[in-house]
């Protein structure tokens, strides 16, 4: 009984061995890891480019090793390209190059050429959505120029380009001057029938240290672009899309500038704190008002030695209220903006449905006549509740 | 006897929780948003009330019936004429529904995480696990629910807590825009969540304390309906109208998770809900299958049925359906209608009959 039991034990172990692993197991060193991918227009007519960055994992470590030495190292990513009819022919060409078959579960940022997005983006994007391998969390972005320039550009902080788009999208809460979008989001923005889709941009610059190096470019992002029926139609700059962020309660962070209301030679920053909005649609004698409350809190972080004694609640609530009329700039900036261009990239229309279910949908099948001419009006309600380790800027007494 | 194992009321609990709920999460949500949108989770909590009125059928049934299942007492019931082919149409449907069960479970697999695989291979392999652990009898299959039990509640709760952060509950309102209908018409797809209650017609003979089934298939039931409703409010909050194109809503929103830089995959949450879900799902109605059809022809022991039954799973599944088109379209047209006449038409049939009989004699 007892060697019966061992030799049971013995058949389940070496079972173990045949059993592990997958139908067609593949090796991590026979994949190339893909950090993200850039898709432009083709010169050839309806053709497209894709760029697809590849992470060189010996590179990586080595950089890691090699401490001071890590900018002197080549690039961690390879780049490899191919034109095809559909992105998903393209990718695999890639792998005519690569050699190794793409792995794409880490792949971190979808960069669109502005070419191609002017021309529209609805004959690229499904794979992303389909293929099993991609993530609804990829980020997109949209290169001010081409996406092959944003793809072979070198990373300045980060060892992988990519990861570096990466890490400044996760930190856009600093500044709130971006507004990047995942795949998830975008496309659930592409898709809806009223509200119009936007994403941040991402451009090429260049620098005399890059050349030094023998770096080509590097990038930033900036700005917005805003979509309508799956194709680019303008840009926001930073402050636009600041303001997009209040309307939409996406704003994190970010320092508000102001004149000094004594002494206008002199700027005071505020630091946002928390922000947030509601956006409320009402029907006034069949007329639609929508009316969007910004709530806003932050303290003081810069004064500029400006003359202004900061210990007088009165000149706390007078600044308090120059910061609301500098936010609702920003806010009523972009609200002509994309009523200009006719873009309801607020969601004002998917709010109106919220509450008047039934009137909006007629308003639906009209909206690109109501929108343009909706009467918007602003609130913003901004706070000042501490003035950090000082209080009153140091002067000369 | 043919079983001769008892299983308690908490684990038959245990057992319908995990049956209904390993596959209506991941097929469920696609189908009810088509018909009540943002609603969905209304409709299920209507299905819910259909739920409460079918275990008390099926309780007072087992009351009435002690120590019977429903292919035993449907012809005491209602009489050999109509009560054997009553117990056949069981035997019958406890097989066809495993088809689909199997397919799904195949389905996905090969769907979505390991496309290169023959789906045959993963077909055979569950249908040889449940083989095994039917042959070995309820007790059995209810203990490995037991163990998956609170990992499946984990992974389920882990899912969810991991992408709150990116759902957006605006997305559910406005609440009855386009009125009570499509609320209805959703509810009606949703009774699948509850139709397969007729487990508990099968195993109740088989409880240690049959008398006191009604409370604890009560809680079954409103749990599985704050789980569906759970289920849609997360799924249609991350991805509002965008669901409708997603095959697996569920298995999308654990893909959508990125919690920190070193947690950006919870997918094995979902293998694993579905892998151990479904096993116990298919060992169940396996088990209900073969267990009907030994009592339909009096055997004494219902295990030599066991492998025929598994191989004929194994071909339905394949031959059935063509593609996953045809799959979740039957899924949405048929099995609706076959569990509110199958699973809950009969059994309330059965009831009155009974009852009026009772009152007769």
């Amino acid at each position: 009984m007892y060697g019966n039991r061992i030799l049971i034990i013995t058949a389940l172990l070496l079972l173990a061995i045949p059993t592990v692993g997958c139908w067609n197991s593949v090796d991590i060193n026979e994949k190339a890891i893909v950090a993200g991918a850039g898709i432009d227009k083709a010169l050839e007519e309806g053709k497209i480019d894709v760029y697809v960055q590849l992470i060189i994992p010996g590179r990586v470590q080595n950089a890691a090793g090699s401490g001071s030495q890590a900018t002197l190292t080549p690039d961690a990513v390879w780049v490899a390209s191919a034109t095809g009819n559909t992105v998903f022919n393209a990718i695999r060409d890639c792998s005519l190059k690569s050699g190794r078959k793409l792995l794409w579960s880490h792949s971190k940022v979808l960069v669109i050429g502005e070419e191609l997005a002017r021309e529209g983006i609805d004959k690229v994007m499904d794979l992303f959505e389909r293929d099993h391998e991609f993530r609804r969390k990829t980020w997109v972005l949209i290169s001010r120029g081409s996406a092959k320039d944003i793809m072979e550009a070198s990373p300045e902080y980060e060892r992988i380009p990519v990861f570096e788009m990466d890490s400044i999208i996760r930190g856009y809460g600093a500044t709130s001057k971006i507004a990047p979008q995942d795949l998830n989001k975008f496309l659930g923005k592409i898709s809806s029938k009223t509200t119009c889709a936007f994403t941040a941009g991402i451009e090429e610059i260049s620098s005399e240290r890059l050349r030094r190096e023998n770096k080509v470019s590097s990038f930033r992002l900036s700005g917005t672009a805003v979509f309508k029926n799956y194709k680019l139609v303008y840009w926001l700059d930073a402050y636009e899309t600041r303001g997009l962020l209040f309307v939409t309660g996406k704003v994190e962070s970010g320092i508000v500038e102001i004149k000094c209301p004594q002494e206008e030679s002199k700027t005071i920053a505020f630091e946002i704190i928390r922000a947030g909005s509601k956006i409320k649609p009402e029907i006034r004698d069949g007329e639609l008002v929508i009316t969007v409350e910004i709530h806003e809190e932050g303290n003081v972080g810069e004064g500029q030695f400006a003359g202004i004694d900061l210990t007088v609640p009165e000149n706390i609530s007078l600044l308090e209220k120059r910061k609301a009329d500098a936010i609702k700039k920003e806010v009523e900036g972009v609200i002509k903006k994309a009523q200009q261009f006719n873009t309801d990239i607020f969601g004002f229309g998917e709010a109106v449905y919220r509450k008047y279910p039934g009137e909006w949908k007629e308003m639906e099948k009209n909206w690109d006549e109501i929108f343009p001419r909706l009467e918007v009006q602003v609130k913003v309600d901004a706070k000042i509740r501490r003035t950090g380790l000082i209080s009153n800027p140091a002067r000369i007494k | 006897m043919l079983e001769g194992g008892k299983i308690s009321n908490n684990q038959l609990v245990k057992l319908f929780l995990i049956t209904v709920s390993s596959t209506a999460i991941l097929f469920g949500p696609t189908i009810s948003y088509r018909y009540a949108r943002q609603d969905s989770w209304l409709s299920i909590i209507l299905a819910a009330v259909y739920g409460i009125v079918l275990i008390s059928i099926i309780t007072s049934l087992g009351m009435i019936f002690k120590g019977k299942t429903i292919i035993q007492y449907s012809e005491i019931a209602v009489g050999k004429v109509l009560g054997k082919p009553i117990s056949l149409l069981y035997c019958l449907f406890f097989i066809y529904i495993n088809a689909f069960v199997v397919r799904e479970f195949s389905e996905l697999l090969v769907g979505v995480f390991l496309p290169e695989t023959p789906m045959g291979f993963f077909t055979i392999a569950i249908i040889i696990a449940s083989t095994y652990a039917v042959r070995k009898g309820l007790e059995v299959i209810a203990r490995i629910n037991d163990l998956f039990f609170p990992l499946y509640v984990v992974a389920f709760i882990a899912v969810f807590a991991l992408v709150i952060q990116e759902m957006d509950f605006k997305n559910l309102a406005p609440v009855l825009a386009e009125g009570f209908m499509p609320v209805l018409e959703g509810a009606y797809i949703n009774t699948v969540w509850f139709s397969e209650a007729i487990i508990a017609a099968m195993f109740i003979p088989y409880i240690n304390k049959p008398g006191k089934t009604f409370k604890p298939l009560l809680l079954a039931v409103i749990l599985l309906g704050l789980v569906g409703a759970l289920t849609l409010i997360g799924v249609v909050a991350t991805f509002g109208s965008q669901i409708e194109l997603l095959e697996y809503p569920v298995l999308s929103l654990a893909r959508y998770i990125r919690a920190s830089d070193f947690l950006i995959r919870a997918d094995p949450f979902i293998v694993f809900m579905w892998i151990a879900g479904v096993f116990v799902k298919i060992a169940v109605f396996h088990y209900c299958a073969v267990l009907a059809i030994a009592q339909l022809l009096s055997l004494k022991d219902y295990r030599p049925l066991v492998m025929p039954i598994g191989i004929i799973l194994a071909v339905l599944s394949i031959v059935l359906f063509s593609n996953i088109i045809e799959l979740i379209n039957q899924i949405e047209r048929l099995i609706p209608v076959l569990g509110l006449v199958i699973q809950g038409g009969i059994p309330a049939v059965l009831l009155i009959v009974a009852k009026l009989r009772k009152r007769g004699k």
